[in-house]
């Protein structure tokens, strides 16, 4: 089996070969729920694994329908509906957060169904609050709550977490977003030899397995790419907005001829361009790093700040347009990618918005269909007021600003 | 969006018609025949915020004047604020700023005009924002981001952390404007050291912005004599809060929105305060004649309405109730948690105070204020909890002798949306009938009045509370 062969499978399935290993040697399983949280390095430091919460083996919401309500997010509703069904019972912890409104009333839903799906709730359950801004005082307080956690953490599980201990772990992760660096070069190029489908299959497996076995994953698929000397040919997208982890989702549009060789989407490229600092306090570098992200739209006042980045990461991948998509009632992607659409449209790029619902209500057809209808509308008229694409290689780049 | 909507300013127009209906409620019974055959919708609004003695003439005169502030606010040199409802706007007039608030200029434009705010919320839309957000504030941002109305100078809000709609759509406003915006961050904890210190310094930050974007330093002594007055008014409110604990309840049944308005527009300022203070006379005169705050005077049944009202046009909720006799103990928006207040639980922190003694016990005040404003006290952590949503409504549903208790939300509410089934079925499990309302406070295209009404008459009577 290939690397990233293994890293489909790691993607599409939770409780992976590497978790039931870990587990298999007395490891414990802590899961979380947003990309916001520096888990992954704290639960290492205390010889445990953390896993992101992902949906995408829900076949349905019917289980988060029944405590969350009609116009809420069908993602958290996903994760509850899989934990209903026992495919979360691997989990030792479970630590949810304040990432957005739907995400943090996980806390009180899972608390809810586990009166009725008996033993879907660890006895480690906690809620972790996450600031909307990173100015000084709500670093102090991120600190602070990082340290509680880490408190009850050890308290709860007889484990000691040194600040030794967690610089081991952050120059271990600095290692895996290294490596998913490098690979991002691979998507990028202009014959990418990386799909879309497959960096996502890759990033999402990356929060769902133990850093120590996904470190040589990682060097074995860099090694294998390195070989690999054909290209994917098709429009360059960038995929921007909602959360997701379904690859099928991104299969479905580039099956229609497009390869999306750029995203700015959780469980996407948003883990390996933090920085988290090797030098000085750990808990307060893991607090900073995290914290000081401006990429989702739950952090509010940073329009200009998220558009900047976005700009440039569409210039390094030379995109042909961009991907505009959010789930529907996720309405701090879906207000977010109006304006953009908007403001890129106005720079001469190309955009396609699109609402969708989340996994097994995702409509394929329909989606392929938007594909389509952009990608014929990028090889005929360019942008919506025909401009010619902001970047090609005759353009101006300094309209990007 | 249709070239008469931008004839005139929103704001403007709201303007002429308070200081009308102000007028028009002095007038003779002959000219009141007059005026409802040129609107006919109009007699059931007149007939029940009549029902509160001077009440109403108060209440319209003070939201004339407000919506005057508004209009005139740049030609007298001030700023204009693009706030939420749950900001405490003291601090902002200490600025010599003018608020403008979102979610109560969208429910007047909804309640008073048969129109409504429709073209408005989807305007929003037509600009890139979801159809799914907030219609709280989808409406009158509709108008502002058309220009139809005074355009504000910068945004400032406190909804993060509690909200993600409400934050989101001042965040578009800023985005799709390029304005600044100031926006508090409210952890998921209401008590502490902790929470009061991050509240503590984001106040001072806030406080900096401010300067910056008035050229103004901050008037303390104004300041500490808004915070009087918010004492005061504080006083009156829990006055009405206690009187509304009677059986029958005695508080006229829309005084609860025009307790609300005065303490989310007009906190601190003396020119509301008699709009309080005829709440308590009327009140008071009600319960010494043994009646009820209904039109018929009587009380077949109480209702809670856990979250907030229902804002149709002609003020229809409140004629509902009216018609079947129907007690409104207040709504989320009506209790402030103000120390002393008669809610109070007796936990230590729940409430704030107000201390002017020095500069730093001034923001502990305020930024205690806007901790516990309505909506921001009771959602922003684990709904059964300490100090939060279950425990304040069961508390309430008790102390206020409710028969029921009703749901009514936004659509884009998604923080109580996501909660409120497991929230309502464990009030039913001790024993509190309750009943979610599937519709949208301001937007009747979700479900009509009509059908909302016929929903709750049909849990009312099944559950034989009528």
């Amino acid at each position: 089996m290939d690397a990233i062969d293994i890293f489909k499978d790691i993607a599409t399935n939770a409780n992976n070969r590497y978790v039931r290993k870990f587990k298999e040697n007395g490891g414990k399983v802590i899961g979380y729920n947003c990309s916001f949280l520096p888990m992954g390095e704290i639960y290492h430091a205390a010889g445990m694994m953390g896993f992101r919460l992902r949906a995408n083996e829900a076949g349905s919401t019917a289980i988060g329908d029944a405590y969350y309500g009609a116009v809420i997010c069908s993602f958290p509703k996903s994760m509850l509906h899989m934990a209903g069904e026992g495919k979360y019972d691997f989990l030792d912890g479970l630590v949810t957060s304040t990432g957005c409104d739907a995400l943090r009333r996980l806390y009180d839903c899972w608390r809810k169904a586990a009166e009725d799906y008996e033993g879907i709730l660890p006895d480690f359950f906690e809620m972790v609050g996450i600031p909307h801004k990173s100015l000084d005082f709500n670093i102090d307080w991120f600190v602070e709550e990082m340290k509680i956690h880490i408190e009850k953490l050890e308290n709860h599980f007889n484990v000691n977490v040194t600040d030794e201990n967690l610089k081991l772990s952050i120059s271990k992760f600095n290692r895996v977003r290294g490596l998913l660096k490098k690979l991002d070069e691979y998507r990028i190029k202009d014959q990418p030899s990386l799909s879309g489908e497959a960096a996502l299959a890759v990033h999402t497996a990356c929060s769902g397995m133990p850093v120590d076995d996904c470190i040589p994953l990682l060097e074995e698929l860099l090694a294998d790419l390195e070989k690999n000397n054909s290209g994917i040919k098709g429009k360059r997208l960038m995929l921007v907005g909602s959360t997701n982890d379904d690859i099928q989702f991104v299969k479905a549009m580039e099956d229609e001829g497009c390869v999306i060789v750029a995203d700015t989407i959780c469980f996407g490229s948003r883990f390996f361009e933090q920085h988290i600092s090797e030098d000085g306090n750990p808990v307060e570098a893991l607090a900073k790093g995290y914290l000081d992200d401006v990429k989702c739209p739950r952090m509010i006042g940073q329009f200009k700040k998220r558009k900047a980045y976005m700009l440039e990461k569409a210039r390094r991948a030379k995109v042909d347009g961009i991907i505009l998509q959010h789930i529907r009632f996720c309405d701090l992607h879906g207000s977010e990618n109006g304006v953009l659409e908007r403001d890129f449209e106005a720079l001469g790029i190309p955009c396609l918005v699109i609402e969708r619902d989340y996994g097994s209500h995702l409509e394929t057809g329909r989606i392929k269909m938007r594909a389509d209808a952009f990608l014929r509308r990028l090889k005929t008229s360019g942008t919506k007021n025909n401009r010619p694409p902001i970047f090609t290689e005759e353009t101006d780049e300094s309209r990007v600003s | 969006m249709r070239a008469e909507f931008l004839e005139y300013g929103y704001d403007d127009s709201l303007r002429r018609l308070f200081k009308t209906s102000k007028r028009a409620l002095g007038a003779s019974e002959k000219e009141l025949k007059a005026i409802f055959k040129v609107l006919p919708d109009w007699e059931d609004t007149f007939g029940i915020v009549g029902n509160m003695g001077n009440t109403g003439t108060f209440l319209f005169e003070a939201l004339g004047k407000w919506m005057e502030d508004i209009t005139l606010a740049h030609e007298r040199g001030q700023k204009l604020v693009l706030t939420t409802f749950c900001y405490p706007a003291g601090v902002l007039r200490a600025f010599d700023c003018v608020p403008l608030n979102m979610e109560l200029m969208t429910a007047f434009g909804n309640v008073l005009w048969k129109r409504g705010v429709f073209e408005f919320y989807d305007y929003c839309t037509e600009l890139g924002m979801t159809e799914t957000s907030c219609s709280g504030q989808r409406g009158a941002m509709g108008a502002y981001l058309a220009g139809a109305g005074e355009t504000p100078d910068f945004v400032l809000i406190n909804s993060p952390g509690f909200c993600d709609s409400n934050a989101n759509s001042f965040q578009f406003y800023a985005s799709y404007k390029d304005v600044p915006i100031y926006s508090h961050d409210c952890p998921p904890e209401l008590t502490g050291k902790r929470a009061m210190e991050y509240h503590h310094r984001d106040f001072r930050n806030m406080l900096e912005f401010m300067e910056e974007q008035t050229g103004r330093k901050l008037d303390w002594d104004y300041l500490r004599s808004v915070m009087a007055e918010i004492r005061k008014q504080d006083a009156l409110v829990d006055e009405i809060m206690t009187l509304a604990m009677q059986v029958p309840n005695p508080v006229p049944c829309f005084a609860n929105v025009a307790l609300y308005a005065v303490k989310l527009a007009f906190s601190g300022f003396e020119e509301a305060t008699p709009i309080l203070e005829e709440i308590v006379r009327v009140s008071k005169e009600n319960m010494k004649n043994g009646i009820a705050g209904t039109l018929s005077g009587k009380e077949r049944a109480r209702v809670l309405p856990c979250y907030i009202d229902h804002y149709s046009q002609g003020l229809k909720f409140w004629n509902f109730l009216n018609r079947h006799d129907i007690s409104h103990l207040g709504s989320i928006l009506d209790f402030f948690w103000n120390e002393g207040c008669p809610y109070d639980k007796g936990f230590d922190e729940e409430t704030y105070k107000m201390d002017t003694e020095s500069e730093e016990t001034i923001i502990d005040s305020l930024a205690g204020q806007l901790a516990r404003m309505p909506m921001v006290k009771q959602i922003i952590g684990p709904y059964h909890k300490k100090t939060q949503w279950l425990e304040d409504t069961l508390s309430a549903a008790k102390l206020y002798k409710a028969d029921a208790v009703v749901y009514v939300g936004t659509f884009g509410c998604r923080n109580t949306w996501s909660v409120v089934k497991p929230f309502a079925a464990d009030l039913e499990k001790t024993g509190c009938p309750t009943y979610i309302l599937v519709a949208d406070a301001f937007d009747d295209r979700v479900a009509s009045w009509e059908t909302c009404e016929k929903r709750m008459l049909e849990f009312f009577h099944l559950r034989g509370i009528l």
